[in-house]
Parts: C-alpha cells; sequence; structure tokens
C-alpha cells in the first residue's frame, strides 16, 4: 500500500466511523421516543455486546496510524498532537483489559480520556481551518497549524483523531447503556458498585 | 406499570431464563457483526488501493516564461544561490496595525539589498538584481506554511485580474524545502496554482532566506528601483493591505502609510 492509499483508507475508516456515530444518534433519538421494534433491539444488542473490543480495535488503529505518520513518514508531531496521543494511548491498553474481562463499567476512566482528546482534536482542527485566529507567519518549525493529510476535502489528521474519539466514546456509552440495562458482572469478580436496577422502587 | 415492573426485573420478565437464552443468541451474533466489520475495512481498504493507484496527475497549463511553466518542467526543488552584497539583518516584528515595518522600527530600510543569482525549477537562470531600476516586491514561500498555500492564490488572482502596477515587479524565492513536509514538491504547488511571478529555488541551507533576513513565512521585501529596502513584512498580508503597499511602491510613496 503506497503513503496515499494508506491515508485515504483512514479516511475512509473516519468516514464510517462517523455514519456508525449518526447512526447511533438516531437509533438513540429513536428509542427514547418511539421505541425500538424487536429487529433494531437485536442490532443495538448485538453491537452493545462487542462495544468494547471495538473501541479497542478504534484506540488500537488510531495509535497505529499516529505512529505511522511520525515514525513512517516522518511528520513532525506538534504540541498538540502530542497532547491527543496522551489522550489516545492509553486507551490502548485499558480498553484491551476492559474488553477481555468483560468490564463494562470501564467507560468511567475511559470516556473522560477520550472526551478530553476530542476537545483537542476540535481545537486543533479549527486552529488548521483558520490559522490566522492563532498566527499569521510560519515559522521554520512544524506549526500546530500545518496540515500534513487533507483527504475528501474534510479529513485532516487531527479530523481523524476526533472521529476516533468520538466513535470510542460512543461505543463506551453503549457499552454502558448495557452495563445498566442487564446489570453484567466482570468475569473475573464482582464489583462493589451498586445497581441502581436492583434498588427497590 | 408492567413497565417500570419490567424494568426492575433483573430477569426480564416472568421467564428466568430469557437473560440466558439472549446470551445465546448473542454469542451467535457476534461473529457475524465482528466479521462483517472485517469485510468493511477489507473494502475500504481496497477502495483505497485502487483509487490512489488509478490518480494521475493532471494540472493545468501555464503561460511560458512564468513561474508555474518552470515549476511544470521541474528538473530540481532546490539549486545552489550566490549573493551578491551585504546580508539584511533579521525583520524585527512592525509596529502597529501596519504588517509592514518602517524606517522607525526596521535598521534595514535604505539599505541595499544583495543580488541573488539562482535558478529556478527548470534549471532556467534567475537573477533577483534589486538595483536593474524596477521596484520589486521579493517574496519568500515555503511550501508546507499553511499561510503561504493561503496569500499565494489570494496574490495570483490579484495579479490575474490586472492589478499589479506597472513597473513594479514581483518574484518568489521557494525555501525551506523539506520533502518529509506537506505539500511537497514545491513546483507541483507553484504550478497548480499557476502562479505567475518568476521563482527562484533556494538551497538547502536557506542561502536567499538568510540573505535577505527571513523571519517566518510568508516573508516580503519591498525595494525601490536603486535597490534599496523600502519596507518588510512577514505574514500572512490581506489582499487590499498587500495591493496598498504595491501601489505605494509603484508610486515611491512610503509603504507603512500607504498600506
Amino acid at each position: 500500500m503506497s503513503n496515499d492509499a494508506v491515508s485515504l483508507f483512514l479516511a475512509l475508516l473516519a468516514v464510517v466511523g462517523l455514519v456508525f456515530v449518526a447512526a447511533t444518534v438516531v437509533v438513540a433519538l429513536v428509542a427514547r421516543t418511539a421505541g425500538l421494534g424487536p429487529k433494531l433491539v437485536s442490532v443495538r444488542d448485538g453491537v452493545e455486546d462487542v462495544a468494547l473490543p471495538f473501541a479497542w480495535a478504534v484506540a488500537t488503529t488510531c495509535t497505529i496510524g499516529s505512529l505511522y505518520m511520525s515514525e513512517v513518514r516522518h511528520f513532525t508531531p506538534c504540541v498538540l498532537c502530542w497532547y491527543q496521543r496522551i489522550c489516545m494511548y492509553p486507551l490502548v491498553v485499558v480498553l484491551a483489559i476492559a474488553a477481555l474481562r468483560r468490564d463494562r463499567g470501564v467507560w468511567r476512566y475511559a470516556l473522560p480520556l477520550a472526551a478530553i482528546g476530542a476537545c483537542i482534536s476540535t481545537y486543533h482542527y479549527l486552529h488548521e481551518r483558520f490559522p490566522d485566529a492563532v498566527s499569521t507567519a510560519c515559522d521554520l518549525n512544524a506549526s500546530c497549524a500545518t496540515v500534513w493529510i487533507w483527504e475528501l476535502h474534510f479529513l485532516s489528521i487531527p479530523a481523524m483523531a476526533w472521529v476516533g474519539f468520538v466513535l470510542i466514546a460512543t461505543l463506551l456509552l453503549l457499552a454502558r447503556a448495557a452495563d445498566r440495562r442487564t446489570p453484567a458482572r466482570p468475569l473475573h469478580g464482582p464489583t462493589n458498585d451498586p445497581d441502581p436496577e436492583e434498588v427497590p422502587a | 406499570m408492567t413497565g417500570s415492573t419490567h424494568k426492575r426485573d433483573p430477569h426480564g420478565g416472568a421467564d428466568p431464563y430469557s437473560k440466558l437464552a439472549e446470551a445465546q443468541s448473542a454469542r451467535k451474533r457476534t461473529p457475524w457483526i465482528i466479521g462483517g466489520a472485517a469485510v468493511v475495512v477489507l473494502i475500504l481498504a481496497l477502495i483505497a488501493v485502487l483509487v490512489t493507484t488509478s490518480s494521475d496527475d493532471s494540472s493545468g497549463t501555464a503561460a511560458a516564461g512564468t513561474g508555474a511553466a518552470a515549476a511544470k518542467d521541474a528538473k530540481q526543488e532546490t539549486a545552489k544561490v550566490e549573493v551578491k552584497g551585504a546580508s539584511l539583518v533579521q525583520m524585527p516584528s512592525p509596529a502597529g496595525d501596519s504588517p509592514f515595518t518602517s524606517a522607525s522600527t526596521d535598521p534595514a530600510i535604505g539599505r541595499q539589498a544583495p543580488t541573488l543569482v539562482g535558478e529556478s525549477f527548470d534549471r532556467s537562470k534567475v537573477t533577483i538584481d534589486p538595483t536593474d531600476g524596477i521596484p520589486k516586491v521579493i517574496m519568500f514561500v515555503a511550501h508546507w506554511c499553511p499561510h503561504c498555500q493561503r496569500e499565494v492564490p489570494l496574490i495570483q488572482k490579484w495579479i490575474a485580474a490586472g492589478n499589479l502596477p506597472k513597473g513594479v515587479e514581483i518574484v518568489t524565492v521557494s525555501t525551506a524545502v523539506a520533502d518529509d513536509r506537506p505539500n511537497y514538491p514545491p513546483s507541483a504547488w507553484i504550478a497548480k496554482e499557476g502562479w505567475q511571478p518568476k521563482v527562484m529555488a533556494d538551497d538547502g541551507d536557506g542561502t536567499a532566506a538568510q540573505a535577505y533576513g527571513l523571519p517566518g513565512f510568508p516573508y516580503f521585501v519591498m525595494t525601490n528601483g536603486k535597490g534599496e529596502v523600502v519596507a518588510r513584512g512577514s505574514g500572512e498580508v490581506p489582499i487590499d493591505q498587500f495591493a496598498a503597499a504595491v501601489d505605494a511602491l509603484a508610486k515611491g510613496q512610503p509603504i507603512s502609510a500607504g498600506a
């Protein structure tokens, strides 16, 4: 695969991620208002079952993609890139352990990281799109406004990172919803958290 | 009421084994979902490979003698540059709202700008001689700089609309070239933008840029016909301010007041 093909592949993955997030939001709205039919319930349950492994796969893909950009293509990470890496890289380990233990309560630890990462990605993307808002000139070093990749007329590296963070957050929220609906316990021991659904009304 | 009862019932209704059945059903679904996701990823990879191998580089035509024409026939991205004359000190930050320096803030104002002798992308000789009697705007750009990428098409559009005053020349130096940075090679960028002014390719050490005291990108040095520096500016300049400065240069007026 050429460098261009890898960039386009990552961008296409990001588009699929965006579509998934949009579809999840629509289904969640429908569930709140009209309720879900048996087929949609089945699909929802199926997705919730694999939410944690998929969240791990997204974090791993983002991490490999990030390392590919800096170590293979030698794009110099800027300060904001590093902040996003700080949020993304630990998720690979945390979500791997959670997926193996089927610990849906991991959203308590992973969701803040994904949310902070998405905020930084948003700022970085706006910095790229409106560089004048921060500075009007480039110095000799790579600045955060440098657009290394521009795919499908809207996806740069921070935009793809944003999709990654939001996708992980969405999958964690799905895992959380399943956790609240069916009080599943980690395979390797119970947690001490009280289950709200087991509390008598 | 039934709904709320169902919600509080951890077993999901009258059948205590319904969750077990659901779990078994979920186990059957999981391989299909993972397999489906893997197929989607493979299809995306195939699309990416097919699209990138079938796309060809098609750039428009460029008028002969322009920077874009030399860039279309590029044989090099950097070239040796010879500097004749004393180098300018690095440009200080401009004071006030004007993007350009004035005599009170910039010690290079009124100094003789050095002559640069080098080559363009197509190895044709390019000489930037500020003492040739023609007022000049010498513009330094870096292919990877987003501010240069925004400024170049604005100025090109302004030139193409016939706004460049007669008797003023714009020349460009492509500097800070790095093949591991975005928008490489600079020749492809210049060709794509249809950039009319002549382009000199700076060497890998940025000799031309250093000789003119470059502080950042884009960088403008304006000289009068005698080769004296009239104004310098760095960073993105709004096109109306750029136009006002060039008009003032053509009329021999102070740039800061005109811009």
